[in-house]
């Protein structure tokens, strides 16, 4: 079976499972609460959606994983975000995004701004 | 809502001068600490929510009050301040006319107000349901964001570093980052924290969203955006020495390298563009302190001539044509009934003023006391000190007049002993209040009532209007209604007056008064619900009726034209009745009215004579000849005239002494004035007698009421000429 891919949020969820595994659902909850910001739902989630990949099982709330820590790939997959909401309207985000099609040109012409800065020119 | 948005609208042209402004403010001072931009921009979002706002001759905003509303609602016309753009807009929006029905035209900026209106707030819907939607999906993306430490979270949802949250906000990294660039990653989110951008820019939003018909305040927008953005890398970058600024400006281009994963990303409002960014960090030089009082100045002077309104020039009670009629919009205050009282008009009255200033007044309680005239209270006097009336109706008056402050007063005194007072108060948005106070001569003066008026506005066409569609129709009855030859004329300027025309002659005419249908009045008198057209039942009528005029009191004959109905959907129905006892009985029938010509060619001249075309401004002119006697009927004495001879009559008309003769002793002398009044009406007097009275020093004229109003003294030609004047 190919190794189930999984984001890189959900990878630090499995190095806590690989620690403390077999675990109450309960109790990993609280100790993603403590190590990652979880709120309960959101592990809850978590733990649903890697099931569903078969990387661990629930039974009878005891969460154990399927998968080793070597055989994962660490993700290098990035979630994308999606263009409707990224940089558009939602300036609810105090989101000091800054996006910009900056091209490979202007890419070189600032950094040889900056190194030209550097040496103090 | 209309009138809402109508005032929104006017906010938005006023702040549009102000961005004007700030955008020349940011060019000549571009020099001066970013942050100075955003309070520029705080100050057009003032100008953008605040409604309020004080009058001052600083005032650079054209017009605060480009489309009046109620003025917009009738008689669509703007002023925007500049001449120019009012010549141009107001020809176009006086004659743009929609046709609803044939031959009845309505202006077309009036008729698509409300549309606009409604336009508008679903633009609002859609903005803020856009946003909401947009929200709830990204706050599901970073849900599993992991916690680096304090309030910093990573996800691999992040590609581009953002703060999220209005009350805890929390700052969004991806994975992934080299620990310098985070750390100046961090740095500048938590100086946007700091700054409190994470509300400055919610709220710039939902003022956006208001305005969002507006294109210079998306410019705006955006601008303040890019402002923000700047002035956080101002607050970052002044801690830093040359090497850390060339770091800093590394991890700003890593984080826009890091998007070209994703494809054509459209150029979001308000970011800036990464190299603009990165070429003012390394040229940031901390600003000269002189700099920054120069820019402080230039705002605090920019908020001065821009938060406040031009002071309401050309705005005058003084009647455009002959007269205007204003009608009691609300109540504030009544002695009698006590403070709180309903909306009712009943035992109030309309009031009118004429070109030359006059008051009167209406009394529109059925049958009342005075016969269908206009009673004259007297001539309205500007009063320069406006705090005794301030006095009066501090306590009475809305908060938001206190706020105003009252830009003129007038006052009509009547002739008694003691002198009570009707007034007219206008305040500085424009508001015209009236309030009458006995005893105002006095000390004991006092409020006794005190409401707001508001310019009566008709929504029918004054003119002439035949039967058309059968709605209702009884048999029964002997009199039918002439398809042909039954007019109607309406005419709608001081009340509603609708005249009946039976082949040209009148046949009634009269004042209708404003109703609401109900059942005693309206339902209960269709007897025969078989006799309604095929499409129209009562059941319509009702529903679709906007408002109702009903003749209050009719002479007890069958067939009369009872109600007017104005409908929703702009069509006219007369309904007619039976009457006994001065009280309606039974409907006989109802039509819809078509309109047919306007008033001036209603009729030919022949019937003109016939019936009373409603109320108009009468100039009279009344000639006076007495005799007087001189003491000696010598050339020794002559009429001492360097006080002239003429003056006004303390009722505010005019005399002239036309002729005097020196031999004989006759004065002729003639009145002129203006008076409101029903052209039904016979015989106008100005004044009913003259008063003559003669002693050796000279003669005095007095009014009937025994006031002195000129005195001609005699003086004997070969004496000095400065003796003693006359008054």
């Amino acid at each position: 079976m190919e190794t189930p891919k999984v984001f890189e949020s959900e990878y630090r969820f499995c190095l806590i499972l690989w620690e403390h595994e077999p675990i109450k659902s309960s109790e990993l909850v609280n100790l993603c609460k403590e190590q990652l910001g979880w709120k309960p739902t959101t592990t809850y989630t978590v733990i649903k959606r890697l099931s569903e990949k078969g990387v661990l099982k629930n039974e009878n709330t005891i969460v154990s994983s399927l998968v080793s820590k070597d055989e994962v790939q660490a993700s290098e997959i990035n979630e994308m975000v999606e263009k409707t909401f990224e940089g558009s309207l939602p300036a609810f985000i105090a989101a000091f995004t800054k996006h910009q099609k900056i091209s490979d040109k202007e890419i070189d012409e600032v950094q040889r701004m900056i190194d030209r800065f550097r040496k103090g020119e | 809502m209309t009138e809402f948005f109508l005032n929104v609208v006017n906010m938005s042209i006023s702040a549009s001068w102000l961005v004007c402004a700030v955008l020349l403010l940011r060019l000549l001072l571009k020099k001066a600490p970013k942050w100075i931009n955003v309070l520029l921009w705080g100050i057009v979002a003032v100008r953008l929510i605040c409604p309020f706002s004080f009058e001052s001759v600083l005032s650079l905003i054209p017009s605060s009050q480009t489309i009046n509303p109620e003025i917009a609602l009738n008689a669509p016309v703007i002023d925007s301040g500049l001449t120019i753009i009012d010549n141009v807009i107001n020809p176009i929006i006086g004659e743009a006319t929609i046709s609803l029905q044939p031959e009845k035209d309505v202006n077309l900026f009036q008729f698509i107000m409300p549309y606009l209106a409604g336009v508008w707030l679903v633009g609002i819907a859609a903005l803020l349901i856009y946003t909401l939607i947009s929200f709830l999906r990204l706050k599901r993306k970073i849900g599993t964001a992991v916690l680096l430490r304090d309030n910093i979270y990573q996800s691999e949802a992040v590609v581009s570093p953002f703060v999220l949250g209005i009350i805890k906000p929390k700052i969004y990294l991806p994975f992934n980052m080299n620990g310098q660039d985070m750390d100046h990653v961090i740095a500048h989110e938590q100086a946007h924290i700091r700054r409190r951008d994470h509300w400055w820019k919610p709220l710039g939003f939902a003022v956006l969203t208001l305005h969002w018909f507006n294109p210079m305040v998306w410019l705006g927008y955006i601008l303040l955006c890019r402002d923000i953005e700047l002035a956080c890398d101002e607050k970052v970058v002044k801690e830093l020495n040359n090497e850390q600024r060339a770091d800093y400006s590394e991890a700003l281009l890593a984080c826009s390298v890091n998007r070209r994963m994703i494809a054509a990303c459209p150029l979001a409002f308000g970011e800036v563009g990464v190299k603009d960014r990165i070429k003012s960090v390394l040229n940031y030089k901390k600003p000269a302190f002189w700099i920054i009082i120069v820019a402080v100045i230039a705002s605090i002077v920019t908020a001065i001539c821009f938060l406040t309104n031009p002071l309401n020039k050309g705005f005058s009670i003084e009647p455009k044509s002959d007269f205007d009629i204003y009608e009691i919009e609300k109540h504030y205050y009544d002695k009698v009934v006590g403070a709180d009282i309903a909306n009712e008009s009943d035992g109030y009255y309309d009031i009118a003023i004429t070109k030359d200033m006059f008051l009167y007044k209406y009394f529109k309680a059925q049958g009342g006391t005075i016969d269908n005239s206009w009673i004259d209270i007297g001539k309205l006097v500007k009063q320069e000190d406006t705090t005794v009336i301030e006095a009066l109706i501090k306590d009475n008056i809305p908060v938001k007049y206190k706020f105003f402050g009252i830009k003129e007063f007038y006052v009509a005194l009547d002739e008694s002993e003691i002198q009570s007072a009707s007034c007219v108060i206008i305040m500085n948005n424009g508001d015209i209040l009236f309030a009458n106070i006995p005893a105002y001569t006095t000390e004991n003066r006092y409020v006794s009532n005190l409401m707001k008026l508001k310019i009566k506005n008709s929504e029918i066409q004054n003119g002439t209007y035949k039967l058309s569609k059968e709605i209702y129709f009884n048999g029964a009855y002997s009199y039918v209604p002439d398809l042909e030859n039954d007019k109607f004329e309406i005419k709608t300027n001081g009340g509603m007056h609708i005249y009946h025309f039976t082949g040209e002659v009148l046949s009634t005419g009269a004042r209708y008064e404003e109703v609401k249908l109900n059942k005693s009045n309206f339902s209960d008198l269709f007897d025969n619900m078989e006799i309604w057209s095929a499409d129209i039942n009562l059941e319509d009528l009702l529903k679709n009726n906007k408002k109702a005029w009903c003749h209050n009191t009719p002479d007890d004959i069958g067939g009369y034209p009872y109600m007017l109905l104005l409908q929703k959907d702009g069509t006219l129905c007369m309904i007619f009745a039976d009457f006994e006892n001065g009280a309606p009985i039974s409907i006989r029938y109802v039509y819809e009215l078509e309109y047919t010509a306007n008033i001036e060619n209603g009729f030919d001249n022949s019937s003109m004579e016939l019936y009373d075309l409603g109320y108009s401004l009468q100039v009279i002119v009344e000639t006076y000849e007495m005799t007087t006697q001189f003491p000696d009927k010598t050339e020794n004495f002559t009429f001492d005239v360097r006080n002239g001879t003429k003056g006004n009559l303390p009722n505010g008309a005019n005399f002239e002494i036309t002729e005097c003769d020196l031999q004989t002793g006759r004065l002729t002398i003639q009145l002129s004035g203006t008076a409101l009044h029903s052209t039904s009406q016979a015989e106008h007097t100005i004044l009913n007698e003259i008063i003559v009275e003669q002693d050796s020093d000279g003669i005095t004229l007095s009014d009937n009421g025994n006031k002195q109003f000129f005195t001609f003294r005699f003086i004997e030609i070969n004496q000095n000429h400065d003796e003693s004047g006359s008054q």
